[in-house]
């Protein structure tokens, strides 16, 4: 991604991205904008005769980093697809946020709202206008394995003026599925909760077109008055085509592709290659899907009469914790092998029960890991659903994300992961796919993740790794929409300058987007970053903007250096020498004048000098016991003088003693003519 | 058996061992000037016969001038006999004088019995032996006191080179464990 680059242009209302395109933030363009995103003109100062307008993303969502970057190469004309993205400076918002520039759709939106009425289109209309212009669309992104995942019509596009050729809208400003009302989710997805829906398949992209078609055809969205938890009941209950449709009459033309496209099951529905044979003229006759095993006699579970397992499930997620003497009871298991009488299902609610991964935490948390594992025995294609919460494993990552910046209730978001609940769901399900295995592993990395509490890592890293787009979420530089390791220290150089920050510049958000960004990060960094030591985490912070410095710049971070630098004594106190200390507190000032992060860490942290000051401070600790030692020998020298002084004078006096009396008898002798 | 490690010596346990070596040394009895020596006090009691029989007045004028030092070998009850030592080379320089004179005459027990019974020979003999005993009294506080000088001016070095060390390191380089 080019490096986004803010700044006003010709007019005093606009704001540039990438030097190129000024974003007009004075001309809205209602009827372009989504729900999680709003729409603004935009003037290309490289212009080919295209016209292209901005969608300005919902800084709270992360977008959909992966499929942003297919799209963005893919270029398809029955896809809204972006030309260019990156974050500018919003002044409406008082922020930076992410700005994505598409082309223009000259025919506008097919309806403002769901919720709209409007008058049914022919069956050959919504084949000619629709079907056959957006086909090769969700071919393409089946091809590139990825989906859309919000086909509704107020996601529908007209390329064309004359509004004959649809396209599909904005897929890639919220995450999966978002903003997709329950009626056009599987019964599956509409379970989960909007910002947990996962990636999905192409199935649910057929799906949703089923019921864009079908809403066309009836003149308002299918399901009636239905809203909700009982729109998915009457699916579960009646299949989703019977659910839908109700009494309407459907032309025979449309029928088999409804009936194809609307089934439950997403082995059974029609793929890409049945709609390409339809298409072409090929009448096939879609099979009818089997239905769930049902059992003779019901079971009752609060007041309600209950015949299938994902009813029971359903009916004890609604129960919550209070259903667990029923999970722990005969009645339910027996029901399940004698009455059901469905070899799987009783197989996969023994595995619930008797889980021996689950090992830890409160007993209230240990129930709702058992409600969450019975309800996933039970309905295995339904999502987790944990204390309150309800996510596809694929989307847990998102939902992360989503309450994180949205300041919602985390706890029961890192229980699913902690309590190896997503591990159960791909175990549990009977229809094993090649991915499961390395979506295990992931998930067993991601809970490793989760458990290692050092700055960098945990939840918010788990956050960063499964959303590859997410800015980052530092409460110092969340309004900055800082989504590339470019960006960081400019970001980080802003706060402090305007006195944002008092001391700690890299909190567990700063550490985790740059060690999920710059992937070659010591891990010897992030375990100094949650050292208790104060000198060990400063060093830490400064090795990590150092290290995001040398690799992306800029070289020039004065109020960072000059900040971090002011802290520095600690650091340099970890010299022992009184001198080395005297000597860089005096060079200190020059080099947090330099502005370099990369010189101030080798200032303070040169390898060849601790080691040198280490092995110099061993040397006198030497020294200063060898020293201790003689004091403690002249002290016992001292407590013998008397005994040594004696000895000794004996043997002086002797030797003197000697002397004088040699002397004396030579001048004896002499005086007598001896000598 | 598996090897104890080894225990510290504590403050204070040197001077300790000190004061046990030296209650152990003051208890043990003096060493016998006999035995060993019986054979040293054979010849000299042969060299002293033989000095009798072949020169009786240098052998009488040693007898009677010599008492000093021989006392002090009596009186001295140490491993080595250094109050004899001291005395001896001075009582020997006092008498020299007249051993010459004796040496230099012609009759000489005479002169033997002149030299003894002047008194200013016994005041010459007995002062230069006097002083040997002086010698032997003064010395060790001499070297006492030249030992605490040699000590104080060591400690000093010592303390010295401490405080410099806890000048350049800090107060940790004293004691406590090397934290890098």
């Amino acid at each position: 991604m080019a490096k986004p680059l803010a700044s006003a242009g010709s007019r005093t209302t606009s704001v540039r991205l990438h030097d190129r395109f000024d974003i007009l933030y004075d001309v809205p363009i209602v009827e372009l904008r989504s729900p999680t995103a709003q729409a603004f003109g935009v003037d290309d100062q490289r212009s080919v005769g295209t016209s292209l307008f901005a969608l300005i993303a919902d800084p709270t969502l992360p977008p959909r980093g992966q499929e942003l970057g297919i799209l963005r190469m893919m270029k398809h004309e029955a896809i809204l697809t972006p030309i260019d993205f990156g974050p500018v400076d919003w002044v409406q918002d008082d922020r930076r946020c992410l700005a994505l520039i598409c082309e223009r759709p000259a025919g506008g939106r097919l309806i403002a709202g769901n919720d709209q009425v409007i008058t049914p289109w022919s069956d050959e209309e919504i084949i000619r206008r629709l079907i056959e212009p957006v086909f090769p669309g969700l071919k393409a992104l089946s091809t590139e394995n990825t989906t859309h995942r919000a086909i509704r019509p107020s996601n529908i596009l007209f390329r064309d003026a004359g509004r004959r050729q649809a396209m599909l809208g904005d897929c890639f400003t919220a995450p999966t599925a978002y903003d997709q009302p329950i009626a056009y989710e599987t019964i599956e997805n509409a379970m989960a909760m909007p910002s947990g829906r996962g990636i999905g398949t192409v199935a649910d992209d057929l799906y949703a077109l089923g019921v864009t078609v079908l809403h066309l055809l009836i003149g308002r969205q299918p399901g009636g008055e239905l809203k909700g938890d009982a729109l998915i009941e009457e699916k579960i209950r009646r299949g989703t085509y019977a659910a839908l449709c109700g009494e309407h009459r459907i032309p025979t033309i449309l029928f088999e592709l409804l009936r194809g496209l609307l089934v439950d099951d997403p082995a059974e529905r029609w793929g890409i290659r049945e709609i390409d044979l339809w298409l072409q003229g090929r009448r096939m006759s879609p099979k009818a899907p089997p239905s769930p095993p049902r059992a003779t006699r019901p079971i009752e579970l609060n007041g309600e009469q209950l015949y299938t397992a994902r009813g029971v499930a359903r009916a004890l997620v609604r129960m919550g914790e209070s259903a667990t003497h029923i999970i722990r009871g005969h009645t339910l298991e027996v029901w399940l092998q004698r009455t059901l009488a469905h070899k799987a299902t009783s197989d996969n609610f023994a595995v619930a029960m008797a889980d021996v991964d689950d090992t830890g935490g409160a007993p209230g948390i240990h129930d709702a890991r058992l409600l969450a594992r019975a309800a996933m025995s039970l309905d295995p294609p339904a999502p987790i659903r944990y204390r309150g919460q309800s996510v596809l494993p694929e989307g847990l990552g998102t939902a992360l994300a989503v309450a994180v910046a949205q300041k919602s209730d985390l706890r029961p978001l890192v229980e699913i992961l902690q309590g190896r609940l997503p591990q159960f769901w791909l175990r549990a399900q009977p229809m094993q796919k090649i991915e499961h295995p390395v979506l295990m592993l992931e998930f067993d990395r991601l809970r490793r993740l989760l458990d290692d509490h050092r700055p960098g890592l945990g939840m918010e890293r788990l956050i960063y790794d499964a959303n590859p787009l997410m800015h980052c979420l530092s409460p110092l530089i969340e309004r900055d929409y800082v989504d590339q390791l470019n960006d960081l220290l400019p970001a980080l150089e802003r706060a402090v300058a305007g006195g944002k920050v008092d001391s700690m510049v890299v909190d567990r958000h700063v550490s985790a987007f740059a060690a999920n960004r710059a992937k070659s990060l010591d891990d010897q960094v992030l375990t100094a970053l949650g050292e208790p030591d104060p000198a060990t985490r400063l060093l830490g912070q400064i090795y990590l903007l150092a290290f995001v410095q040398a690799q992306c710049g800029p070289t020039h971070l004065p109020a960072l250096t000059q900040m971090l630098g002011k802290q520095a004594k600690p650091v340099i106190e970890r010299y022992r020498s009184r001198q080395t200390r005297a000597r860089l507190e005096g060079q200190l000032a020059s080099v947090i004048a330099d502005g370099s992060l990369t010189r101030l860490v080798h200032f303070l942290d040169d390898l060849s000098e601790r080691q040198a000051d280490a092995q110099r401070y061993a040397q006198a600790g030497h020294q200063y016991s060898r020293a201790e030692a003689g004091l403690e020998k002249i002290e016992f020298e001292r407590s013998q003088i008397d005994e040594t002084s004696r000895d000794m004078g004996s043997l002086v006096a002797a030797a003197v003693s000697l002397v004088l009396g040699g002397i004396a008898i030579a001048m004896s002798l002499y005086h007598y003519g001896y000598l | 058996m598996a090897k104890l490690p080894a225990i510290p010596q504590q403050a204070g346990m040197a001077e300790a061992h000190a004061r046990r070596l030296a209650a152990r040394r003051s208890l043990r009895p003096p060493p016998k000037k006999g035995g060993g020596s019986g054979l040293q006090l054979f010849v000299l009691g042969l060299g002293f016969i033989g000095m009798a029989v072949f020169a009786a007045p240098t052998c009488v004028l040693l007898v009677f001038g010599m008492v000093p030092s021989i006392v002090a070998y009596v009186v001295d009850r140490g491993k080595r006999p250094m109050l004899a030592f001291t005395i001896a080379p001075l009582n020997l320089a006092g008498l020299m004088p007249y051993l010459l004179e004796l040496w230099t005459g012609h009759d000489q027990m005479p002169t033997v019995v002149h030299l003894l019974t002047n008194v200013y020979v016994w005041l010459v003999i007995y002062l230069a032996a006097g002083a040997g005993w002086l010698v032997f009294l003064g010395m060790p506080q001499v070297v006492s006191f030249v030992l605490q000088r040699s000590l104080d001016g060591r400690k000093g070095k010592l303390k010295e080179l401490q405080s410099k060390l806890r000048a350049d390191w800090g107060a940790q380089v004293g004691g406590g464990e090397d934290l890098i």
